[in-house]
């Protein structure tokens, strides 16, 4: 027996922790909300609008984020904390049906201040006898709020509310009166924390209506939402002619409730209504008189109803519907992680198509031999003699060998390519290759962005990138272009350090070294000779010949020198050269777009704004409810 | 004129709008938003401008009485009053000589097959000519297609009364609902249930009541709304009930003397012109930029310009290698012979070195194919051997075609249709380059086949050739026998002799074949050449040609936007402009206060009204 007794201590303990983690993330959650103005705003245009689509699924996200919150904190607390104190009767509806005067009546004198503006009550006031004893149970319950003094309520914010102390005969001790504020008016938006707040720690919400009211969606939406988390509810026809009370109430039970569950899916609550008289000037001093028996009806049904609930029952229901209310709660945050991922996936994937593109185009493609093509004629530059002032001599003579060719070519060339465009065919294989990866990710990128607008619910990340992005494009073409040049410099420096280098291997092969040299030397000299030899046309054929003949084979056979005088060598620094390149690609990659792109991603972020909840939150939340649960049906 | 004729206005703004989201410059949700818009200006009745209705629409949440307040106006049950929301479709009030034909057309175009029909009411008070009073369903009820019919029906309203109680005059819903027409069409207010049941206790503190929904109205951008404070209930019979102020008759007043046919106008006109002004400003949201100044144009154009003369020179080479194996020279006849069995050695001969070659470059193929694996899905045309014609061609202007659309759609070039137009005109080009060489050499075969003056004249020199051969050979022999006989056998010079004519004959039998009988292979290529090359030059140039097409349908569609706005504007202009002070007052020309957003500062709070009530310790 004592077993089982610690068993069950242990289990309490661990049902504490693990609620207490609920809470605290709920509150982090919510924080989260407040400050990113999701449960405050859903006017056209705002955070919450564009994310729901609509003011109507915002307020629908709001209700519900609010309910999810406030049923945990105050009804599946009661899974840790034992309820007492006395039992609350929250009298709840709709602007300017009467609440407060409903208070009154319930506790047979004149509490709540009435007006007959709509909204004259904002803030969520008790009337009990023992104001202590109230909320002490619970330290979860009102803890967005501040307690004021009665007097001083009208004046303090939207976080605020009073408990008064008050000795009433008609009403039991060991009940407690709250008048909460309306739901529905202009303006309500402001105060609607302190309604779901007043009506989740209801032990009976007395539902206040009219004959004018209990046809209104959104009210009788209310009413489900209440029944739902298991709120006890005893309706209260106020404001309603004697004539007309049977069949609004008959309507209502008949008619309208049926409706709205067929449409919800929803059960219909079985809600048992009470009419009251309706009053006219003159009368106020009878509310709650002998001559209204309606009144005296009306406070037995609220006393019966508002009998304490078994703790478990409640908390296991409250727990169902928070539950139920948690996937919605959480679907901004959730969007917004999706969004990151997305937007992180999209820079990842189109980096990778621009490292991919440059690869398949340059160092895997036909034009794979270029930057070896570089390598030989590096080679072969380095293979002319050394004899000083030869090198210059020979580049004198060829210039002047060539010169009726060149002109040939730039006058060929004046003519055919009148634009200003640069050719791409005419672009180095490489930069080509470059124009083409930036194409791709400029594609990839954009193609997403398209797609995700093209959503009719999207999240405004996406909105606000599509019109950055339509700038941010043009700047990173410049940058792009800028970034390349660079890196094809590097390049060729890169290219000539490795030809040095392969030809100082070389010279340990000094018979294959004389040899080439002698080749290219003996080449150059020939062609400058045929050049001025015959005269006329020489130097044509020798352009030809050297061309198509001479500097390809002179080149392979350098290569096939290098290749097998130094085998080991040159295919490492070959390689070496390739996995530059392509880690050159993959930093251009990186530094040239991941990094701004990211960057524009937070800008955007952060004029927007965001909620900063992570991942670990968003799943350990609901599994964490899913837990509570378990235990909560374990306990019972 | 009758280009900017309103209903010429709004037929070919609906076929902008069909022809823009056809040309791909706008999507089908922005297309959708369009259209939805002016079916809603088809329902603002935009096209009968001079229709002298004025539309008078009684709207608000359910349960305030409008459809009692219409009884009182009509002074008959003419919409059955119930206990919210109970109207379920809208009741319409309408002078006997009026025609209010036109006036729901939109709506009921809209209209689901559940809903319940119009009722019409006619009456004969002239006072009430041309002025359409109308009951609609609620706006906040159970019954969300009340909802929607009454979002529907108020296009039609130039007037809308909005009916509310003392109950209900705050509530969010109905705010935003106003929010939503206001500027829209004129407003006035109706605080209903202004008597002492309703009231009830708060009767003598309804002055308050009537100064806070002067308030929201003001927050709503009505500052000197029109409010009348009116009990229809049958019973009082428009007198004031037990000093409580009703303002049914003036309300009566207003609409039946107070709104002269005048001030319908200019209500009416005020009306029109907004809705033109959405109107246009839904055009203008979706007028595209001319493409012809895009930058990336020329490019585009020129990119594939040259992929296509690249193309051509690839065609024409690769016409030179086409394989004419399956056509051989077979159409050469053959004659029974000398120069026949020569033929046909030939024949045979170059049919061996076609299979042979044949042969050879199918195992090409096959290392090349195996070499050159990854290659070829990247290229998607493999290489050389068992490919169609041209393929190669074909898919590299796709791939061209494919790539500038990509470019275009990233700088912002809506291509619409030219896109698939390219991809097809593509896949057809290779689909018609793979069957052209086969068509030619049946062509050829065909051709050569047939009865020509030209074969007839080669088969007779033929056969003359064959002749002439069989004549030597024959007086050859008889030499020979002669000689043999004669005894002046003198072989070597007789059989050089021959051979020599054989030879001579032999050739210009071939010579003369060859005449006649000209090779098909080479006729073949020539032809491949030239057709496949005029093919590529077809399809590039039919590309450009989309491709400007896309342009010039853009640019006219910016320009036909334009020309839409300008007579919108005239149209607009057309009506009367001169509001006086009475008809702004039932629009609402300020910007809305925050109603609906919340601010976390408390409001100031109402002035506490000294409680007549016993109190209680």
């Amino acid at each position: 027996m004592g077993r089982t007794d610690l068993v069950r201590c242990e289990d309490t303990m661990a049902l504490e922790a693990l609620f207490a983690a609920v809470v605290a993330d709920l509150t982090l959650v919510r924080d989260a909300y407040e400050a990113a103005g999701l449960l405050r705003d859903s006017g056209h245009g705002s955070v919450a609008w564009t994310l729901f689509g609509g003011a109507e699924e915002a307020e629908r996200f709001r209700r519900d984020a609010l309910l999810a919150d406030a049923l945990v904190r105050n009804r599946v607390a009661r899974l840790v904390f034992r309820r007492q104190g006395p039992s609350n009767i929250v009298v709840f509806g709709g602007n300017n049906v009467g609440k407060s005067t409903v208070v009154n009546i319930l506790a047979a004198a004149s509490l709540a201040g009435t007006s007959p503006e709509g909204g004259h009550t904002r803030h969520a006031q008790a009337f009990t006898a023992d104001p202590n004893a109230l909320l002490g149970w619970n330290p979860y319950a009102f803890n967005r709020f501040h307690q004021v003094p009665a007097a001083e309520l009208a004046q303090s914010g939207f976080d605020a509310f009073a408990v008064s102390a008050i000795a009433s005969e008609s009403l039991p001790a060991d009940i407690a009166l709250w008048d909460a504020p309306d739901c529905d008016s202009v303006g309500s938006g402001r105060y609607l924390a302190a309604v779901v707040e007043a009506a989740t720690i209801a032990d009976l919400v007395v539902y206040v209506t009219s004959v004018e009211k209990y046809a209104v969606n959104d009210l009788v939406e209310w009413l489900f939402d209440l029944a739902d988390a298991g709120i006890p509810v005893l309706g209260c026809l106020n404001k309603t002619p004697r004539k007309d009370r049977a069949l609004v109430m008959r309507r209502h039970q008949e008619d309208i409730l049926p409706a709205v569950a067929r449409r919800l899916n929803r059960p219909p609550p079985s809600i048992h209504l009470v009419a009251l008289r309706t009053m006219t000037e003159g009368e106020e001093a009878d509310l709650w008189g002998a001559d209204h028996p309606e009144a005296a009806e009306l406070r037995e049904a609220a006393v019966a109803g508002a009998a304490p609930q078994s703790d478990a029952a409640v908390a296991r229901v409250a727990l169902q519907a928070a539950s139920d209310r948690i996937d919605r709660m959480l679907a901004p945050a959730h969007a917004e992680l999706a969004v990151r991922a997305g937007w992180t996936e999209t820079v990842g994937g189109a980096v990778a198509a621009f490292v991919a593109t440059y690869e398949s185009e340059y160092l895997t493609g036909d034009a794979v031999i270029d930057p070896f093509t570089k390598l030989n004629v590096q080679l072969l530059d380095l293979l002319n003699p050394e004899i000083p002032g030869l090198s210059e001599v020979m580049r004198g003579l060829r210039k002047i060998r060539r010169l009726p060719a060149d002109l040939l070519r730039a006058g060929w060339r004046l003519i055919s390519d009148r634009t200003d465009t640069v050719r791409e065919a005419d672009l180095a294989p490489e930069l080509r290759a470059y124009a083409h990866a930036h194409r791709a990710l400029l594609r990839a990128i954009h193609d997403r962005i398209d797609a995700e607008c093209a959503m009719p619910r999207h999240h405004p990340f996406w909105d606000r990138l599509a019109a950055l992005w339509q700038q941010r494009a043009a700047d990173l073409a410049e940058e792009f272009r800028q970034s390349t040049e660079r890196h094809m410099e590097q390049t060729d420096a890169e290219i000539r350090s490795a030809a040095r280098d392969i030809l100082k291997a070389l010279e340990q092969r000094p018979g294959v070294l004389r040899l080439l040299r002698t080749a290219r030397l003996s080449t150059e000299m020939g062609g400058l000779l045929i050049g001025f030899a015959i005269p006329g046309h020489g130097h044509i054929g020798h352009d030809l010949l050297d061309q198509v003949v001479f500097a390809p084979l002179m080149m392979s056979a350098t290569g096939a020198a290098a290749d097998f005088a130094v085998e080991g060598y040159v295919a490492q620094r070959r390689s070496q050269i390739v996995e530059k390149l392509r880690a050159e690609a993959k930093t251009i990659a990186t530094t040239l777009y991941a990094a701004p792109l990211h960057a524009i991603g937070e800008d955007v972020f952060t004029a927007i704004g965001t909620l900063g909840l992570p991942q670990a939150l968003l799943d350990r939340l609901p599994a964490n409810l899913a837990k509570l649960h378990d235990a909560a049906e374990r306990l019972a | 004129m009758s280009a900017a004729d309103p209903a010429s206005i709004l037929a070919r703004t609906g076929l902008w709008v069909a022809d823009l989201r056809g040309r791909g410059q706008i999507t089908e949700e922005a297309a959708a938003h369009l259209n939805e818009l002016l079916a809603a200006s088809v329902g603002e009745r935009l096209d009968q401008q001079d229709d002298p209705l004025l539309v008078v629409m009684l709207c608000g949440p359910t349960a305030v009485g409008k459809s009692t307040l219409i009884n009182a106006l009509a002074g008959a049950e003419i919409s059955r009053p119930g206990f919210g929301a109970a109207t379920q479709a809208a009741v319409l009030y309408v002078h006997e000589r009026d025609d209010p034909a036109q006036l729901f057309a939109y709506s009921h175009a809209l209209a689901k097959s559940d809903q319940a029909a119009t009722l019409l009411v006619r009456h004969a008070r002239d006072e009430l000519l041309h002025k359409v009073l109308v009951d609609t369903p609620d706006i906040d009820s159970v019954r969300l297609q009340h909802r929607e019919l009454t979002a529907r029906l108020v296009h039609a309203a130039d007037l809308v009364l909005f009916v509310t109680s003392p109950e209900k005059y705050k509530v969010l819903r109905s705010a935003r609902w106003v929010l939503e027409q206001r500027g829209q069409r004129a407003m006035g207010f109706v605080l209903n249930k202004w008597d002492r049941a309703a009231l009830g206790v708060q009767s003598d503190r309804r002055a308050a009541i009537e100064d806070d929904f002067r308030d929201v109205l003001a927050r709503e951008g009505f500052h000197r709304p029109v409010v009348f404070r009116v009990s229809s209930r049958p019973d009082l019979d428009g007198a004031e009930a037990d000093g409580i102020e009703n303002d049914l008759p003036a309300l009566r007043e207003w609409l039946e003397a107070g709104i002269t046919q005048s001030t319908a106008t200019l209500i009416r006109h005020r009306r029109l012109r907004s809705a033109w002004g959405r109107l246009a400003a839904g055009i203008e949201a979706a007028l595209p930029t001319p493409l012809s100044a895009h930058p990336l144009l020329p490019a585009l154009s020129d990119r594939i310009a040259r992929r296509g003369i690249v193309a051509e020179h690839g065609i024409v080479a690769e016409a030179l290698l086409l394989d004419a194996g399956a056509i051989e020279d077979g159409f050469r006849p053959v004659t029974p012979g000398l120069l026949g069995m020569w033929t046909r050695a030939w024949n045979r001969i170059a049919s061996a070195a076609g299979s042979a070659r044949a042969g050879i470059s199918a195992l090409a193929a096959r290392t090349a194919l195996s070499d050159a694996g990854a290659s070829a899905d990247r290229t998607g045309a493999g290489g050389s051997g068992g490919v169609g014609f041209g393929a190669r061609h074909a898919a590299a202007l796709a791939a061209t075609a494919e790539q500038g659309t990509g470019d275009a759609a990233a700088q912002g070039l809506a291509l619409g249709p030219v896109a698939p137009a390219w991809k097809t005109g593509f896949g057809e080009l290779e689909r018609q380059l793979a069957l052209l060489p086969l068509d030619i050499a049946m062509d050829l075969a065909a051709k050569a086949n047939r009865v020509s003056v030209r074969r007839i004249v080669g088969m007779a020199c033929l056969y003359g050739v064959e002749a002439l051969l069989l004549a030597v050979l024959l007086t050859a022999l008889w030499r020979a026998g002669n000689d043999f006989v004669a005894g002046t056998y003198a072989p070597g010079s007789l059989f050089l002799t021959v051979l020599l004519l054989v030879s001579v004959l032999l050739i210009l039998g071939q010579t003369l074949t060859g005449l006649f009988f000209p090779p098909l292979r080479q006729r073949l290529r020539r032809t491949a050449s030239r057709l496949g090359r005029g093919l590529v030059q077809d399809t590039v140039q039919k590309a450009q040609a989309a491709l400007r097409d896309q342009v010039a349908a853009v640019d006219r569609l910016a320009q036909d936007g334009r020309s839409l706005l300008q007579d919108i504007d005239r149209a607009a202009m057309a009506l009367a402009d001169g509001d006086d002070a009475s008809t702004l007052r039932l629009f609402a020309d300020t910007a809305p206060q925050a109603l609906l957003t919340a601010d976390t500062a408390p409001v100031s709070q109402p002035v506490a009204v000294p409680l007549r009530r016993p109190v209680f310790d």
